[in-house]
């Protein structure tokens, strides 16, 4: 028979059973979290997609009466056919005045036959600068060679008293440089080496500069030419960027409305209505897969976490020997610990079920703003979304609306109906 | 001190109905928000006023609170002493509820109603504007002991008024600041001789004679006009502006050769102005003495303000004629002299720029403000916004709130300190976007977006502004530099970079998408919709950019 009351040990056998469920339950849900984010991220391109829809329907091209009726309808003047006319002729004049500055610079007049010198010049350079800096090269690697230089080994300028371990040094370091490469270079002794790397020393450094000098000139020309190139590639891209442009601002200036806004703008014309439609309605999306992230993720993660704190304290707390002996009443702890599997299957179940119509829905012109809210349109109103604000306060809105059409209907005379209405 | 979130300071200029109390509290509350802005600090601004020219603080942005002036009580039928105890429960309240960081009063550090010195206490800091005033005054007992009050006594007096100086000076001691007239001219914001006589009604080839009364509302005024306009006779030479001042009641004065003047906002058009008749109030003298003009001073006799003695100090000084108002032929014979004597008026505007006279609000805000920010910032903040850097900025389209911003995201990273914020070269970006056709607020969501995390390496001022511009005036841009925004706050943020790599990469970016034959607006749209998802590299591969076959991305 079972009692009416359990042990302090059947709690905490019951709160590590319950916290290895959580551990389970965080980690399905950290999984369902990812999944969320692909949908969302497929939702932000969905969003792209839709304004360039939109854009391009409110600005099919250039021509001067669409852009009139364009900047008429969202009240935005700069997109007016005499403002872009006036900003692609600035823009014309500038590309124009690029071109034929460097049209007028020197070095790109005579670029073929100065390239042509450079690359001269610059074999002449690479037929002596590589044996060049082979040469010192090899010297410069030596272990003390530049120190030895610096100090003047070899000439009267050596001031090194033989008292000191430096002078014997220098002279160990020396004489090793002379045996390994006086030979190949012709000397007999260090000043004579020396004297030989100084020269191909200054020689070196004379070609290194010019290399230099003349890989900048070429660089400019090359920088000069790729410019023109740019610029004429501009150019005649202008149009297609002013309209790309034109389009992006339009899209600025739009994005900030609201969709009854936007529904406004498109009044009449269908081709607008069903692309702001499509914005209206990816937007919805992105609200309603946030919603449901905080509903369905984000809060049974925090009610999990509150409820594994839970019984880690009171696991840690019944597990002293001064507890050992009490009791708890079978209801309280049947309520605490039940199992909440099928329940957790259910909302998850519903989650899943809300998230695939969201993202799975299309049929964006079946949007009536006035008459039905989009959670309703996409799920087919199967679904309960008034954990959603704006969903809950349509549903009231809309109940209150039909409340009063009926009294209206029954001849009711009812003023506080309609006030609430209105 | 510590640099605080906010400040509310709120200024008294409460006395009479005039115009000159609210006009000195304006002047210095521009450079105490401009200084706030560039320290970074957000700051309100609230007036408590009795005068009836209040719209001054509309124009100029400020919020006001607004008494009936002592002058309507009368008329409007209220009982001398309600009024008294309304007016001093309505300070103490407002000063309750407003609970001021910084409490600046005019020029009575009692109070109109005396009642100040029991609710000085509501304020963390109180400051006082005494400019000279009669000697009566300075000598009363009460007088001196209520600048005990003030932590910081602002005296805006000219180089002649040593001795009054000297009087407050020993009055308050070391919390004494001196630092000449302050008036509304600000010589960066003074709209161009052209433009300004175009504002002002003057005909070509006319020279223009400014006639006016400070704010309009003392009775003398419009006898002042009647007078200059019986002594001028009918002259087509000389264009008349009447500046009546907002107070004015009187008759108004229209005809082909003068124009009637209500506005406010006179002080930029100065420059316009060949000669003045006016009466010899503080902020009038100030205003034209500041923009150069040579005057004719009419002293108008007033309580505390000692118009006579002004005027007599500054003829004698040779800054000014003077004449009385009820002498009508010495009157005349002044004005004959200033109009068609070239010799006196050159002389006059000769002396005057000699005595290099300058408003000198700037100086008393700063002076004021160190009592609440810490003075390296205020010092750094008045030596970076002189003149030349704000006649620069407004030319340039910008608002000092984006210039401070702009400077700041170009500061070497984690180097944004206020005591050492460069403007120079953001003023420099701002003159180069606009030449390029980009508005200050786009450059800098440009240079915000590029802008480099804490601990990128720091990189010098002119490579910085080169690789800005050098994005500004990309080829890739043309047609579509508003875009430009757009696409760089799309792009990945690059770890440990300096502004000068962030760029470079950009510029990639743009070099590729020129190639590629795209939009900037199509690749931002792309690159917004996988942000978080795609590197640089990623994106220059999706365009085939050159530079990615190059090894250079």
């Amino acid at each position: 028979m079972i009692g009416s009351s359990v042990s302090a040990r059947d709690v905490v056998h019951a709160a590590r059973r319950q916290n290895e469920w959580i551990a389970a339950e965080i980690a399905a849900l950290a999984a369902m979290e990812r999944e969320h984010g692909t949908a969302k991220a497929t939702l932000v391109r969905a969003l792209e997609d839709a304004w360039a829809h939109l854009t391009e329907a409110l600005l099919p091209s250039l021509d001067a009466g669409a852009l009139d009726h364009a900047a008429r309808a969202i009240a935005m003047p700069q997109l007016g056919s005499a403002a872009l006319a006036k900003r692609r002729a600035d823009e014309e004049r500038r590309a124009q005045e690029r071109l034929a500055a460097i049209h007028a610079d020197p070095r790109f007049t005579g670029r073929e036959a100065r390239k042509n010198e450079l690359a001269i010049a610059l074999a002449g350079v690479a037929d002596h600068l590589p044996a060049l800096e082979e040469s010192t090269g090899v010297l410069e690697q030596e272990p003390r060679f530049f120190e030895l230089i610096e100090r003047g080994y070899g000439t009267e300028r050596y001031q090194q008293g033989w008292w000191t371990f430096s002078y014997y040094r220098d002279w160990k370091h020396a004489d090793l440089v002379v045996e390994k490469h006086g030979p190949a270079k012709g000397c007999a002794d260090f000043a004579a080496l020396r004297e030989r790397y100084l020269e191909e020393r200054v020689a070196r450094d004379t070609f290194r500069a010019e290399q230099a000098k003349l890989e900048q000139e070429q660089r400019a020309i090359e920088g000069l030419v790729s410019d023109e190139t740019r610029w004429r590639e501009a150019l005649q891209r202008l149009d297609d960027n002013l309209l790309a442009s034109a389009r992006a601002d339009a899209r600025a200036h739009l994005e900030a409305l609201p969709d009854e806004h936007l529904a406004r703008l498109a009044e009449g014309d269908a081709t607008l209505t069903t692309a702001v439609a499509r914005v209206s309605g990816v937007r919805a999306k992105h609200r309603y897969l946030d919603a449901l992230l905080r509903e369905h993720i984000i809060k049974p993660r925090h009610d999990l976490a509150r409820m594994k704190a839970k019984n880690d304290r009171d696991r840690v707390k019944l597990m002293r020997p001064k507890h050992a002996g009490r009791s708890f009443p079978r209801a309280d702890y049947e309520r605490r610990f039940q199992d909440r599997v099928e329940k957790t299957a259910r909302r998850r179940e519903r989650y899943l079920e809300a998230r695939r119509s969201i993202v799975e829905f299309h049929d964006y012109h079946r949007w009536d703003p006035s008459a039905i809210v989009w959670w309703d349109v996409m799920t087919d109103g199967r679904l309960d979304g008034d954990f959603i604000p704006e969903v809950e306060e349509f549903h009231r809105e809309h109940a209150r609306a039909q409340h009063a059409s009926a009294a209206y209907d029954a001849g009711r005379d009812d003023l506080s109906t309609f006030s609430d209405v209105s | 001190m510590e640099l605080p979130r906010s400040l509310r300071i709120v200024s008294y200029a409460v006395n009479g109905r005039g115009l000159g109390h609210l006009a000195r509290q304006v002047a210095i509350h521009r450079w105490l928000r401009r200084y706030a802005t560039f320290a970074g600090v957000r700051s309100e601004h609230w007036f408590l006023t009795t005068s009836e020219a209040d719209t001054l603080l509309l124009h100029e942005g400020f919020a006001g609170f607004k008494l009936p002036s002592k002058s309507v009580v009368e008329p409007a039928g209220i009982d001398k002493t309600s009024y008294l105890a309304l007016a001093k429960q309505w300070v103490w309240h407002s000063l309750g509820l407003l609970r001021p960081d910084l409490f600046v009063v005019d020029t009575f550090p009692e109070g109109s109603f005396d009642e100040l010195p029991a609710a000085l206490d509501l304020c963390k800091h109180a400051a006082l504007v005494l400019r000279p005033v009669k000697h009566d005054f300075m000598a009363s007992p009460s007088f001196r002991a209520a600048l005990s009050l003030y932590q910081r006594v602002i005296v805006p007096a000219d180089d002649d008024e040593e001795d009054a100086c000297a009087q407050i000076e020993a009055a308050v001691g070391g919390r004494a600041r001196r630092t000449g007239p302050l008036s509304l001219v600000e010589r960066f914001a003074a709209a161009s001789p052209d433009e300004a006589r175009g504002a002002l009604g003057v005909p070509a080839g006319a020279r223009c004679l400014l006639v006016t009364g400070g704010g309009g509302g003392d009775d003398d005024v419009g006898a002042l006009m009647a007078l200059t306009e019986r002594a001028l006779g009918p002259r087509d030479d000389v264009h008349v502006v009447y500046a009546a001042g907002p107070l004015y009641q009187g008759e108004a004065r229209r005809s082909a050769r003068s124009t009637w003047w209500t506005s406010a906002g006179l002080s930029r058009f100065l420059t316009g102005v060949d000669m003045a008749v006016s009466a010899a109030g503080f902020n009038a003298v100030h205003e034209l003495l500041h923009a150069g003009v040579p005057a004719l001073l009419v002293p108008q006799r007033k309580i505390a303000d000692d118009q006579h003695a002004r005027a007599a100090r500054l003829a004698a000084r040779g800054l000014a004629l003077t004449a009385p108002l009820d002498d009508e032929p010495r009157f005349a014979a002044a004005l004959g002299a200033l109009l068609d004597d070239g010799r006196t008026r050159e002389e006059l505007r000769a002396r005057v720029a000699a005595a290099g006279m300058r408003n000198h609000a700037r100086e008393a805000a700063a002076a004021l403000l160190e009592l609440v920010l810490p003075r390296s910032v205020v010092r750094h903040a008045a030596a970076e916004l002189d003149d030349d850097a704000l006649a620069r900025a407004a030319r340039a389209g910008a608002e000092l709130g984006d210039l401070v911003d702009l400077a700041g995201a170009l500061a070497p990273a984690g180097e944004a300190d206020r005591a050492s914020l460069d403007v120079d070269p953001a003023i420099e970006l701002l003159e180069r976007a606009r030449e390029a056709g980009m508005s200050a607020r786009e450059v800098t969501r440009v240079v915000r977006a590029l802008a480099p995390r804490r601990r990128a390496r720091a990189a010098d001022a002119a490579g910085v502004l080169d690789a800005v511009t050098a994005l500004l005036e990309h080829p890739a841009c043309l047609g579509q530099l508003s875009s430009l925004p757009r696409l760089v706050e799309a792009l990945p943020p690059l770890k440990d970079a300096s502004l000068v790599d962030a760029c470079a990469a950009a510029g990639a970016v743009l070099d590729a998408a020129l190639a590629a034959g795209r939009s900037l607006a199509d690749v931002a749209s792309r690159a917004a919709a996988r942000r978080g998802e795609v590197s640089h590299r990623d994106i220059l591969v999706e365009l085939e950019g050159p530079l990615v076959r190059e090894g250079q991305a």
